[in-house]
């Protein structure tokens, strides 16, 4: 079975490294590929002189951006099942069997890590698991599917959903709101528990101050996503 | 309307048209985008040419002074325009993600015909 595992990085010079070796060192029989999001650092120096599997996007595009690029490429080299994993090291490469199981086992379409199931290992402020619970509330009203952390980007999704997602992912707010995109195109998603680290290095995107802001934006390209696929359910 | 602000009205429309046209002659701008442009400047300059005709669409939709139906025509015109341009932008985005994502998959197709062939040559020697 071919399985990519999409990497995703932007400005990730000091994490990015580390977090392939020891993809290799765990999971060798996959492969893998680094999307550098137009990183300003020395990022894809790094992955040049490494030679590592990657493709260098030449404008910034964000991460939604950069993930459907991971997603043209798995689809236009008939992989069967797309992994995403975080550049900055927050996944558990040893997470990946159990998070590719039930597509295998053909139970799911899209398997979710997710953080909050069991509790273990790196647990974010009051404040976000809030918001991902309320960003649950609202996934759930738009297209009944239950996600306990939605925001996760540890994600792993099968051919047919790598082509819905080749052809039509969000930009602004894409973790979300592709579980929606999914759900709404009769996919099947489920999550799993993981132990999500602390980052390794770099800034994370999301601002906590910001996170209101964020949680009503979210909210609003959700119930937009929902009224686009109006048809679909 | 009083006639100076009339002749004002439609000099400076007229000046806009010729500006537009210029600018289509030198094919600074597409005339696909033009279209929205030409035909607010159009209705305007109707409106312009003929002020009863202000009154009476004034009347129509409730508004007394002539200037003022003017004002709420031009911006419902610009609201127009710029919302056309809003479309334009996002169409333009989506063509750019599209064409950046496609040309970082050429670019690692490259690199690994330029690494293979390079090997081969390599053997070859």
């Amino acid at each position: 079975m071919k399985i990519l595992i999409i990497i995703p990085a932007y400005n990730e010079e000091d994490s990015i490294l580390s977090t392939v070796r020891e993809l290799e060192a765990v999971c060798p029989a996959y492969d893998y590929l680094v999307v550098n999001d137009g990183s300003t650092d020395s990022t894809e120096e790094i992955l040049r002189k490494e030679k590592l599997q990657f493709i260098s996007l030449p404008c910034n595009l964000g991460i939604g951006g950069a993930m459907q690029a991971g997603y043209l490429y798995a689809y236009r080299n008939d992989y069967e099942i797309a992994v995403q994993l975080d550049g900055d090291g927050q996944h558990d490469p040893n997470y990946l069997e159990a998070l590719i199981q039930p597509l295998k086992d053909g139970i799911a379409d899209m398997v979710i890590g997710s953080r909050f199931v069991s509790r273990q290992g790196f647990q974010t402020t009051a404040l976000r698991r809030f918001g991902n619970r309320f960003i649950g509330h609202i996934i759930r009203l738009c297209c009944g599917t239950d996600v306990t952390d939605s925001t996760s980007g540890f994600r792993a999704v099968n051919r047919e959903v790598i082509r819905l997602f080749a052809g039509d992912y969000a930009h602004d707010y894409p973790e979300p709101e592709s579980i929606v995109n999914a759900s709404l195109h009769d996919f099947r998603v489920y999550d799993i528990p993981v132990a999500m680290r602390a980052r390794s290095g770099g800034v994370s995107s999301i601002n906590p101050i910001r996170s209101v802001y964020y949680m009503i934006k979210v909210s609003l390209s959700l119930i937009i996503c929902r009224i686009r696929l109006w048809r679909n359910k | 309307m009083n006639t100076t602000l009339q002749i004002f009205f439609i000099t400076c429309i007229l000046i806009f048209i010729l500006l537009i046209l210029q600018n289509l002659r030198e094919k600074k701008i597409n005339v696909k985008y033009s279209l929205v442009w030409l035909l607010s400047a159009g209705g305007l300059l109707i409106l312009a040419l003929f002020p009863p005709l202000v009154e009476k669409l004034g009347n129509f939709v409730g508004i007394a002074a002539p200037a003022s139906t003017v004002f709420v025509f031009a911006g419902i015109f610009m609201l127009i325009t710029i919302f056309t341009l809003t479309v334009i932008v996002s169409e333009l985005t989506n063509k750019l993600i599209s064409l950046t994502q496609h040309l970082a998959i050429m670019e690692k197709r490259i690199r690994e015909l330029e690494n293979r062939s390079a090997r081969e040559e390599d053997k070859n020697q």
